[in-house]
């Protein structure tokens, strides 16, 4: 008996040689990012305070052309709400494309956010609009955590031009937003989505692949129309408009389209983007953007810009009535 | 003023290289689109060599001449280490 438990011992205990033992957590690779981890933030804060000292803020300034346009469509649909605002607050501001269109009839004070410092303060206060008592206030702080900068419960509106798109937790920023409001306060947000710089896109990813064999980050990944949708009712938002407007601006070739992304601070923050690229897929990107979307002597970018209305819940908003209390039957109306 | 003026002035390499791939060579471009063009369903490495290869060609000779002044009046003032980025 205990002859048979010593060769028990001594028979060497059984290895499994292929799989190795499972365990719940899988080890994890060294670069390792949490799945909300996208951008790198701070090389984008970087390259924003880099482009808005550039020739001392000339070269950011002829590039305003986009965050203008779209500044004025958002502002629109602003003044489509019936309401006057004390004090907003501008998540994302830059220099404030948005805020220098205000009124001070609509909005008296202007809380403008941006992490970059130095676009933050690349417009005078005297850009803005009505000198007649209207506020800017600027803070420089990060995006991507709104609570540690203002009160829960606390602001009338948060609005956000073009910033939204590198946040990395999006339905984190949005519940912090909805958490950041009064009740019945407005979130209106324009971001770029879905289909923006798809041809630059493509061109990149096709060069690459035929010149060097493989494809890698150079647009960032946008957000869908449809998931914006969801990730506001996620977020608590009631009473949603969420719509999409392409604006399509010509360049003269991809070197000049690439050279104003970056003068507008809106080059590659992708986490684990390739720092160079070759000049042979440069110059074939560029032989391959303009066969494949070029017109007669320029080529189109598209920059599509999903807007966003929520609501946070209160209960003087109005609500749909229950089920079953409708007087009038349907069919007497059709 | 005129510092600013001559550093704009100043022809990076950068730019040589988005000139001659647009301007100067743009007949050899083309015939390197329109072959990806005719293959982007299915590209695969160096499916279009030769095209390419004619292409870089005309960019090489046409980059070492250096000119004393380039009359491309929109000629991009990339800088190298952004292009790196982008």
């Amino acid at each position: 008996m205990s002859l048979q438990r010593l060769l028990h011992k001594l028979r060497p205990t059984q290895t499994r040689s292929f799989a190795p033992i499972s365990t719940n957590s899988p080890p994890q690779p060294v670069n390792y990012v949490s799945p909300y981890q996208i951008f790198d933030r701070n090389a984008k804060r970087l390259q924003k305070d880099r482009a808005a000292i550039r020739d001392a803020g000339a070269r950011n300034r002829t590039v305003d052309y986009v965050r203008e346009e779209v500044a004025e469509r958002m502002m629109e649909r602003f003044m489509d709400i019936k309401r006057k605002f004390d004090t907003i607050v501008d998540l994302g501001s830059g220099p404030g494309h948005f805020s220098k269109l205000l009124e001070t009839g609509k909005v008296k004070k202007s809380i403008m956010i941006d992490s970059s410092c130095r676009l933050l303060n690349r417009d005078p206060d005297s850009e803005f609009e009505g000198e007649l008592g209207f506020e800017v206030e600027r803070i420089v702080g990060d995006e991507e955590n709104l609570l540690t900068i203002v009160d829960r419960n606390s602001q009338e509106a948060v609005l956000s031009c073009l910033n939204l798109h590198w946040v990395n937790d999006l339905p984190g920023i949005l519940v912090q937003i909805q958490e950041a409001l009064q009740p019945d306060g407005l979130f209106l947000a324009a971001m770029f989505g879905g289909e923006t710089l798809f041809e630059l896109r493509t061109s990149l990813q096709l060069a690459e692949v035929e010149r060097e064999g493989g494809v890698s980050p150079h647009v960032s990944p946008m957000t869908d129309t449809r998931d914006i949708s969801n990730l506001l009712g996620r977020a608590g938002f009631t009473l949603l408009t969420v719509d999409t407007d392409d604006v399509r601006v010509a360049y003269p070739s991809m070197w000049e389209l690439m050279e104003d992304l970056q003068d507008m601070g809106e080059a590659n923050a992708v986490i684990g983007r390739r720092n160079l690229i070759q000049r042979d897929t440069l110059s074939a990107a560029s032989a391959i953007y303009k066969e494949l979307y070029g017109e007669s002597n320029s080529i189109p970018a598209t920059f599509q810009i999903i807007y966003m209305i929520g609501w946070k819940p209160a209960p003087s908003q109005p609500k749909p009535l229950d089920r079953g209390t409708g007087k009038v039957n349907l069919k007497d109306v059709l | 003023m005129s510092a600013q003026a001559a550093t704009t002035q100043r022809t990076r390499p950068i730019q040589r290289l988005a000139l001659h791939s647009t301007v100067t060579c743009s007949a050899q471009a083309t015939v390197y689109g329109k072959c990806i063009l005719a293959t982007y369903t299915d590209v695969k490495k160096d499916i279009c060599k030769e095209e390419f290869a004619a292409f870089k060609d005309c960019i090489q000779k046409a980059v070492s001449i250096i000119p004393l002044c380039i009359t491309y009046n929109s000629t991009p003032t990339l800088d190298e280490e952004a292009l790196m980025a982008d």
